[in-house]
C-alpha cells in the first residue's frame, strides 16, 4: 500500500490507479433519460406493436389524404383549364368554316388590291387625254362578263360609283346608311363604309374583322358584291341564322391563293 | 468492449436502431460520469452534463469520424459542456460527496476497518486531486483513472506527448507534497498505514 513517506513513485502510482479505477457508476436513470430526449422510449413488446400499427395507420391515412387531395386538386384544374376549352367544341365543321372564311378574308384583300391599281388608272387616261371608258372593258347588256372578275371590277367602277348593283345606290355615298342586306357589313374604308358581301352572314364571324384590308387613301368605295362577279359563289353563301358553309369542288382554292386557306387567326375559334 | 464492435453499435446507431443508442450510452455513460464528478466535484453538475454530452452525442452521430475513438469524441464534448458549465458555477469541490459517491465495488470482506481505511486514502485522494490545476487534474483522471494511453491524452489535449508526460509527473509530485506538507493528512496517513 501507499505510504506517503516512502519516495517511491510507484507507490503513488499505484495508490491512485487503484483507487482511481474504483468505478463509479452512474444513476440508473440517465440511460433511459437520454433515449428519451433523443425520442426513444423503452415500452412492452404488446404496447411497441400497437403503437407500431397505430402510426403505420396514421402514415396511411395521410398518404390517402394527400393522394385524395392530389386527385381533387387536379381534377378541379383539369376543368377550370382554358387551354382545354379551347379545343372543347371545334369540330370540323368549325374547322371549315374557319378556312371559308379566312379564304373570304383573302378575297377581300385581293380586291382590296385591285382597287388600289384601279385608282392608279384615272391618272394615266388623264395624262393621255384619252376618253377613260374606251380603256374599260365593254360591259354588254347582260352586265359583265362573268368569266373575268377583274374586268367586272374595272367596268363598274368605270361606269360610275356603285352602277352595277341596286344597293349601290345607297352604299356609294360618304354618308351611307348602314346595308339592309344581312349579308354584308363594314370594312371601312377611309372612314367609309364598304360592304363586304357575305361577311357576318354565318354564325362565328364577327363584325369588326381585324384582318380587314386596310387600302390606301383616296381608293373609292367598292359597291359591287362579291358574290355576283363571280359565278356560282352566291350560291355558296349560307342564308339563315344557322346555316352553314360548305366548299364544293368546284370552287377553285388554287385562284384565292394559297395564304387564305393558311389561316392567320389564333384566337378561339367557336361556331 | 471491442473497437470492432463499437463501430458496429455506432453503424447500427446511425440507422436509427435505439438499442444500439443505449447500448453505447450504457458503454461509456460510467466512465464520463465519473470523470465529470471528479473533475466537478459535484453529483448533479457530472450527471446534467453526462446527460447532455451523450444528447449531443446521439443526435449527431453522423458526424462521428471513425478514425477516432469513440470515448475521445464523447469526452471532447462533454468537456466542452464541462467548462461552460463551470463558468456559471463556480466549482466547489465537495471531496466528501465524492468520496460518498465513488466504490461501487466496496472493500471485499465488508469488514469495518477495511471500509473506514478505503473512506480515509479516498478522502486523502480527492484533497490530493482538488489541489490541482484543472489541466493536470484531467490528465491525471484520464490516466489513471480512464486508462487512456499517453498518446490517446496527447490528442485529446491537442497537445505533444512529451507535455503530457511532464503534466503527470508534476501533477503526481505536487498531490504527493500536499499530502505531505499538510499535517492533517498526514496523520490520518499514517493512521491509515499504522
Amino acid at each position: 500500500m501507499f505510504d506517503p513517506r516512502d519516495d517511491s513513485p510507484d507507490a503513488f502510482d499505484r495508490l491512485l490507479h487503484d483507487e482511481l479505477r474504483q468505478s463509479v457508476a452512474a444513476p440508473t436513470r440517465l440511460t433511459a433519460s437520454v433515449m428519451g430526449r433523443v425520442g426513444y422510449m423503452r415500452v412492452a413488446e404488446g404496447e411497441r406493436r400497437r403503437r407500431r400499427r397505430r402510426q403505420r395507420l396514421v402514415r396511411a391515412g395521410a398518404a390517402a389524404f394527400l393522394l385524395a387531395a392530389m386527385a381533387t386538386t387536379g381534377v378541379l384544374l383539369h376543368t377550370t383549364d382554358r387551354v382545354r376549352d379551347a379545343h372543347d367544341g371545334f369540330t370540323v365543321d368549325a374547322a371549315v368554316t374557319r378556312d371559308v372564311d379566312t379564304a373570304r378574308q383573302a378575297f377581300g384583300r385581293t380586291v382590296s388590291s385591285i382597287r388600289q391599281l384601279r385608282s392608279l388608272i384615272p391618272a394615266a387616261d388623264a395624262e393621255a387625254g384619252a376618253d377613260a371608258p374606251q380603256g374599260a372593258p365593254q360591259i354588254g347588256a347582260d352586265g359583265p362578263d362573268a368569266s373575268d372578275d377583274t374586268a367586272v371590277l374595272l367596268a363598274a367602277e368605270s361606269a360610275g360609283p356603285m352602277a352595277t348593283d341596286a344597293d349601290a345606290a345607297t352604299t356609294s355615298s360618304p354618308a351611307a346608311t348602314p346595308p339592309s342586306d344581312p349579308r354584308t357589313t363594314y370594312a371601312g374604308i377611309d372612314g367609309r363604309p364598304m360592304p363586304v358581301a357575305g361577311v357576318g352572314s354565318f354564325p362565328g364571324t364577327r363584325a369588326a374583322d381585324p384582318f380587314a384590308p386596310q387600302p390606301a387613301s383616296g381608293v373609292g368605295p367598292l359597291s359591287l358584291p362579291v358574290e355576283s362577279a363571280i359565278p356560282g359563289l352566291d350560291a355558296l353563301i349560307p342564308r339563315g341564322p344557322h346555316a352553314t358553309w360548305t366548299l364544293p369542288e368546284a370552287v377553285d382554292r388554287s385562284a384565292i391563293g394559297p395564304v387564305a386557306w393558311r389561316g392567320s387567326r389564333s384566337d378561339r375559334w367557336s361556331a | 468492449m471491442t473497437k470492432d464492435a463499437e463501430l458496429d453499435l455506432i453503424r447500427r446507431a446511425r440507422s436509427g436502431d435505439g438499442d444500439a443508442m443505449a447500448e453505447l450510452v450504457a458503454a461509456h455513460q460510467d466512465g464520463l460520469y465519473a470523470f465529470m464528478l471528479r473533475m466537478s466535484g459535484r453529483p448533479h453538475i457530472a450527471e446534467d452534463i453526462v446527460q447532455e454530452a451523450f444528447v449531443r452525442v446521439l443526435r449527431n452521430i453522423d458526424r462521428f469520424d471513425p478514425r477516432f475513438r469513440f470515448s475521445t469524441w464523447v469526452f471532447t464534448i462533454a468537456k466542452r459542456l464541462y467548462v461552460n458549465a463551470m463558468q456559471k458555477h463556480r466549482p466547489v469541490y465537495d471531496t466528501e460527496t465524492v468520496s460518498a459517491q465513488g466504490g461501487r465495488t466496496a472493500a471485499p470482506g465488508g469488514k469495518a476497518v477495511q471500509d473506514e481505511t478505503m473512506r480515509t486514502m479516498r478522502s486523502l485522494l480527492d484533497d490530493a486531486l482538488g489541489c490541482l490545476g484543472e489541466q493536470q487534474r484531467e490528465i491525471v483522471l484520464l490516466f489513471h483513472q480512464q486508462n487512456w494511453p499517453i498518446a490517446d491524452i496527447a490528442v485529446y489535449l491537442s497537445m505533444p506527448e512529451g507535455t503530457v508526460k511532464s503534466h503527470l509527473h508534476r501533477a503526481r509530485k505536487r498531490m504527493k507534497k500536499f499530502i505531505e506538507e499538510d499535517a492533517t493528512l498526514l496523520a490520518r496517513a499514517a493512521e491509515v498505514w499504522a
